[in-house]
């Protein structure tokens, strides 16, 4: 079953699913181990119980009972104590099985949320979220029922299935031979029918959301249906699929009223097999009443296994689907460098000189237009650098090549010679810290989200201080909480504005190598943000600044200014030099003097 | 939420007698259903009473004639048992499947009639949980919990009253352990849906904490956070994988607990039974039945608790669904229910005029009004444009002329008629909405266009088209009108969704076209083809826009400028220049490239 699997998907030399399944089924050995050894007691303790109460009733049926009343006290002592050892044992061996079950679902989540993160774009291009969410969150499902129920089922079953016939044979093998038979039907019954219930569901499940999808494009559409009179035709639409649902739950009310309870009915059966049969052998006097008795007790024993079968081998099916599905994400390689971290001094020491970028181009996936063509310059420590174009003249692609969010080639970014596609994403992160456009928080404090990711990291300023920098001090003070209080859905709702200073704040919470901002404070007015460019420029901790805008304003003050248009370096150079020698920057700066800094 | 008296309470009787009055249809199912139970009952009595007589009659003497017929009338109750379980089952359950899918269609025609202001305060998937999951929730207790448990209650108490008969001192010995079961199983379900509970908290914070995660997975990037996100997670999972391992605990002891208490009261019933045996009151057959018979009898009482949970989470979603019915629907006359009379019929027969007359309106009993003292005439072949900031009250305006929403203050007059008497229906005939809010349907191009208010609009459809030089580009596409489109037109460009739609507006014949420009951009090539449209719609048509392109505001002869939901400027585009005002400020900060005006706040 696995190797069928397995192998069907395989491309290259890939681990097979059992390999896969069982490397995290070893952590858990010791328990597993336990648990077989519990679940062979248990059903060591099932089939012994029986011979007692057939030994009770054998001496109830005898003419000697008076007698033998010690003897039919230990008997029924017997039955007692072992229920009582049971009752533990089975406890304990499902207990054994179920938690190892339960810790693999946490390793593989853990495992496939460790993966997620180090994901880059073309994966998230590739997968929405909301797929990845299922997959982690409901297949996951699947896995761990292989590892709990199925694990111990498979036991279970062994051992049932090797003991209660054993007995049952000691005791008359004909009849024995005669229990099978039915049972076996029962089983072909259980497994077709429960596959079919499975699959009959997971068709409705899936009909039941097309019905949503359509329901909500009904509901979005409400406005349209109304004025234009198609409620009609609207609900005849919502009709089709609504009896779709009927027809598929009646089927399944079929299976499930008619075909399923024939699994009920197989022990009450078997009763009247061993009755019939049994019975006959009792007046032969080649059975005894208690013997009668004791495989009428196996009968629920026998029929139990072949039941539990048929659930364990569609459920085992379905587990394989999921693991499958699990591998999607844990089978992702993460790019071999990124693995490679630099020794911490050695990571310090990063951008001493200069980073350079040499004839940088690059073409979004899919795309056959350069969203950056032929960039060359250089950032040099202690230099603050602006970058000005228009929207779509690549400013946001230019950094994101920078800090390594999108793939970019060998020989064109260099930070002191060394070519950053050799570094691991996270020694170029610890020296380029970028704060993006659109800014993303965490619901989360004020305060979680300015420490996000600097744990480890050194001399982090006073949160009062980073908050004043960044001219969100006033407005904590008045959050219920002030830095404890909660943003985004399950706390206050930010401004946009707020919500950039605040992800400012988080940038600037401790220093690095170089800042780059990218068009953030676009939401902030003019007065606030001469403040924030203020405290960026006169109080900054990182050794070199990038600010991108497209206001010429914000870029007076920089030492070198990239004029970019449409993928190009069209001009670079201070303020004055480029109102000399852009005829652009010139006009842009004209312009947006003019304005009087209308966002627009 | 909707309604103040629907909620709270518990069940309540009008809730579900309606709902059992969807079961009138399936009358006979019911009935047959029903009927069986006391078959079954009967048949569930006969099997332990025909094993007792086999032991006792032919088994313990040693007869054996007549032990084969015994052993046919065994088998005999087996398959009628059988039969009438899977009849009963099925007839109820099914019957119960066509009333939810009744229901549901119910449901969803009435809110295909809620007025608009049910969507504004209920978010879509609160609506769609009550036509989905909650009928779920209902099917699933009903044919998981209450039909096993009406089935299972009463055949415990025929059996036990059996049981009395056959022997009433054996049987005291199973009332007293019967209680016994029911505790264990109240506390251990307690305690597991305790932790249950707490196990779905945690799961549901994970989850969110993964989805956050995803979102914001390039600035755990950039931050290089990933290990720091990867521990939190962890402690999620942790605490999840924690609250798990307990309820495996308890899930584990109740069913080895009830199976072991099952046993030690075989043991219990045969040293009692042996006394009764020797003093000859009961037979051995007797106790060996009832030894067969005490699963018949534990089981459900362990099943009991967990029936009762899912038949409360039943009367739950009737309460939810009880929202859908408790909501009024708009209804089809004017005020006062009034139909029109034949003479205003005749005055509503084409367009002439629209006047508000110091109109002033505000969405909630208690909010700020958005509408101050509005007044205005739109007469046929007029073109007037609403200019002003997000909120000012232009789409306001458009929303009270198609009855979207009623309670004006003042007076809104059509051709000369009071709007609030006229149907909404009649009103609609008049009026065609150009969106910027594109809505497609996933269908055709000729459904979403025609919108199949005709039979054979084919015709209809390609004109209409051709009026808002739409056809080109559908005639390149596969299938040509026939194209399907797929998540709300995902599969067209946005302003080719745009152009759908003013085909729609056109194909609807109506005189007045409301116009709602797009301020998202297209590219530029549909672009054009939008100013095309909307110049041939202007030459033809009476049109009322919300306009923020410049050649749109321009060319009407009428320009409203809306600020706060009061009119501050009217006139032409020329006179209002001349004033050098608001609206001339407006125009001045147009961005050089892009010829529309920009949304101020």
């Amino acid at each position: 079953m696995f190797a069928l699997y397995g192998t069907s998907l395989a491309t290259t030399t890939r681990e097979s699913n059992a390999r896969f399944f069982f490397r995290y089924i070893l952590h858990h050995k010791q328990a597993y181990a336990a648990g077989i050894v519990f679940i062979f007691l248990t059903n060591w303790l099932a089939v012994t119980i029986p011979l007692y109460l057939g030994e009770s009733i054998d001496l109830l049926s005898g003419d000697t009972l008076i007698d033998q009343q010690g003897q039919l006290m230990q008997s029924i002592g017997a039955v007692i104590i072992f229920a009582l050892l049971m009752v533990v044992t089975r406890t304990v061996s499902r207990i054994l099985f179920f938690n190892p079950g339960r810790a693999i679902e946490r390793e593989l989540k853990d495992d496939a949320f460790a993966k997620l993160m180090q994901m880059q774009p073309d994966f998230y291009r590739k997968h929405e979220s909301g797929t990845l969410i299922s997959i982690v969150n409901n297949d996951i499902n699947g896995v761990r029922a292989l590892a709990g129920i199925v694990m111990l089922q498979v036991f279970n079953i062994t051992f049932a299935l090797s003991l209660t016939p054993l007995k049952m044979y000691q005791i008359s093998p004909s009849l024995t031979l005669y229990c099978i038979l039915p049972v076996m039907v029962t089983f072909a019954i259980a497994h077709k029918g429960i596959a079919f219930m499975r699959r009959m569901m997971r068709v409705r499940m899936v009909e039941l959301q097309e019905m949503s999808s359509s329901t909500v494009g009904f509901l979005s559409g409400i406005e349209v249906i109304k004025s234009h009179h198609i409620q009609a035709w609207a609900e005849g639409a919502f009709a089709r699929e609504n009896t779709k649902i009927l027809d598929r739950s009646l089927r399944l009310t079929m299976v499930r009223t008619v075909v399923l309870p024939v699994i009920v009915y197989t022990d009450r059966l078997l009763k009247v097999l061993i009755l019939t049969v049994g019975g006959g052998y009792l007046i032969q006097q080649q059975l005894s009443l208690g013997d009668l008795t004791a495989l009428l007790s196996y009968a629920a024993l026998l029929a139990m296994p072949f039941i539990s079968l048929g659930m364990v081998l569609s459920a085992w099916q379905n587990g394989i689907v999921s693991l499958e599905s699990m591998r999607r994400i844990l089978d992702r390689p993460v790019h071999a460098q990124d693995q490679i971290h630099l020794p911490p001094a050695q990571r310090a020491q990063l951008f001493s000189h200069h980073i350079r970028v040499q004839n940088l181009s690059y073409c979004y996936p899919g795309s056959d237009v350069a969203a950056l063509k032929n960039i060359s310059f250089e950032i040099k420590p202690g230099q603050t650098v602006g970058i000005l174009g228009k929207v779509g003249a690549g400013k946001t692609t230019l950094v994101n090549c920078l800090n390594r969010y999108l793939e970019i080639e060998p020989g064109t970014v260099f930070i002191d010679d060394e070519d950053i596609t050799g570094l691991s994403r996270q020694d170029l992160r610890s020296a380029v810290r970028t704060i993006t456009q659109d800014p993303f928080l965490f619901s989360d404090t004020v305060s979680g989200n300015i420490q996000f990711g600097s744990a480890g990291l050194e001399s982090p300023l006073p949160l009062d201080q980073v908050l004043y920098q960044s001219d969100m001090l006033d407005e904590v003070r008045l959050f219920p909480e002030r830095e404890e209080t909660l943003v985004g859905e399950k706390g206050i709702l930010l401004s946009g504005g707020q919500k950039q200073r605040l992800s400012l704040s988080r940038g600037l919470y401790t220093p690095c190598k170089l800042i780059i901002l990218d068009n953030v404070l676009s939401a902030v007015d003019n007065e606030t943000e001469r403040f924030l460019l203020d405290q960026i420029f006169d109080h900054s901790r990182s050794s070199a600044t990038l600010i991108i805008s497209h206001r010429a304003t914000v870029l007076e003050k920089v030492d070198t200014i990239l004029v970019m248009d449409e993928g190009q370096l069209i001009a670079q150079g201070s303020h004055e030099e480029l109102l000399q020698r852009s005829p652009e920057y010139l006009q842009t700066w004209q312009l947006q003097q003019h304005d009087g800094g209308v966002s627009s | 939420m909707t309604s103040p008296g629907a909620t709270k309470k518990g069940p309540r009787w009008s809730v579900v007698s309606r709902f059992l009055g969807h079961f009138r249809p399936y009358r006979k199912q019911v009935v047959l259903g029903v009927g069986l139970i006391p078959v079954s009952v009967t048949f569930s009595i006969l099997f332990p009473w025909l094993i007792m007589r086999i032991i006792d009659e032919q088994l313990v003497p040693g007869i054996s004639e007549g032990l084969l017929w015994s052993c046919f009338a065994l088998v005999g109750v087996l398959i009628g048992n059988f039969l009438a379980d899977a009849v009963f089952n099925y007839s109820l359950q099914s019957a119960a499947q066509y009333a939810i899918r009744d229901i549901r269609a119910e449901m969803f025609a009435r809110v295909l009639q809620f007025p608009r202001r049910y969507f504004d305060k209920t978010p879509m998937g609160v609506t769609l949980t009550r036509l989905t999951s909650d009928l779920e929730a209902i099917s699933e207790s009903f044919t998981q919990g209450l039909l096993s448990m009406v089935r299972d209650v009463l055949v415990t108490v025929a059996l036990l009253i059996f049981l009395l008969f056959i022997s009433w001192k054996l049987t005291l010995v199973l009332l007293l352990i019967g209680p016994l079961i029911y505790y264990i199983t109240q506390v251990l379900r307690r305690l597991l849906r305790d932790t249950y509970l707490k196990a779905r908290v945690v799961l549901s914070q994970g989850t969110g904490y993964l989805q956050e995660c995803l979102s914001g997975v390039k600035t755990v990037q950039l931050y290089n956070a990933e290990v720091a996100v990867q521990r939190r997670y962890g402690r999620y999972t942790e605490e999840f994988c924690q609250a798990q391992s307990k309820s495996n605990l308890y899930d584990s002891a109740l069913y080895s607990i009830i199976e072991g208490i099952t046993t030690i009261s075989m043991g219990l019933i045969i040293w009692y039974g042996s006394k009764e045996i020797l003093a000859a009151t009961i037979s051995l057959g007797v106790l060996v039945g009832f030894i067969n018979t005490l699963d018949k009898i534990f089981v459900p009482i362990r099943d009991f608790t967990s029936q009762m949970a899912s038949i409360q989470r039943a009367f739950a979603a009737f309460d939810h669904i009880e929202d859908i019915y408790q909501q009024d629907t708009e209804s089809e006359n004017g005020a006062g229910g009034r139909a029109l009379s034949a003479s205003q019929r005749e005055v509503l027969e084409t367009f002439r005029t629209v006047e508000f007359d110091a109109v002033s309106f505000k969405y909630n009993e208690d909010g700020p009004y958005v509408l101050r003292d509005v007044t205005f005439e739109l007469n046929r072949g007029d073109k007037i444009a609403l200019v002003g900031s997000t909120g000012s009250g232009k789409s306001t305006i458009l929303r009270l002329l198609t009855k979207t929403y009623g309670n004006y203050e003042g007076s809104i007059k059509l051709n000369g008629i009071e709007l609030s008497d006229i149907p909404k229906a009649e009103v609609g005939k008049f009026f065609s909405l150009m969106q910027q809010e594109v809505f497609l349907f996933n269908e055709s191009i000729e459904f979403n266009i025609g919108l199949a208010r005709e039979s054979n609009n084919g015709q209809l459809v390609v004109d209409a088209a051709r009026y808002v030089y739409a056809d080109k580009f559908i005639e390149q596409l596969p299938g040509q009108y026939d194209f399907v489109l797929q998540g709300n037109g995902s599969n067209l460009s946005a302003g080719q969704g745009q152009l759908i739609t003013f085909a729609r507006a056109i194909a609807g014949g109506s005189e007045v076209v409301m116009l709602d420009e797009a301020t998202s951009s297209v590219d530029s090539v549909t672009e054009q083809l939008i100013q095309k449209a909307i110049d041939h719609v202007f030459e033809e048509k009476t049109v009322i826009s919300i306009a923020h392109r410049l050649s749109t505001i321009a060319h009407s002869d009428q320009i409203l400028v809306l600020d706060g939901g009061a009119i501050i400027e009217r006139g032409t585009h020329d006179a209002l220049m001349a004033k050098a005002g608001f609206y001339a400020n407006l125009v001045q900060q147009l961005d050089k490239y892009d010829s529309s005006l920009p949304e101020f706040n």
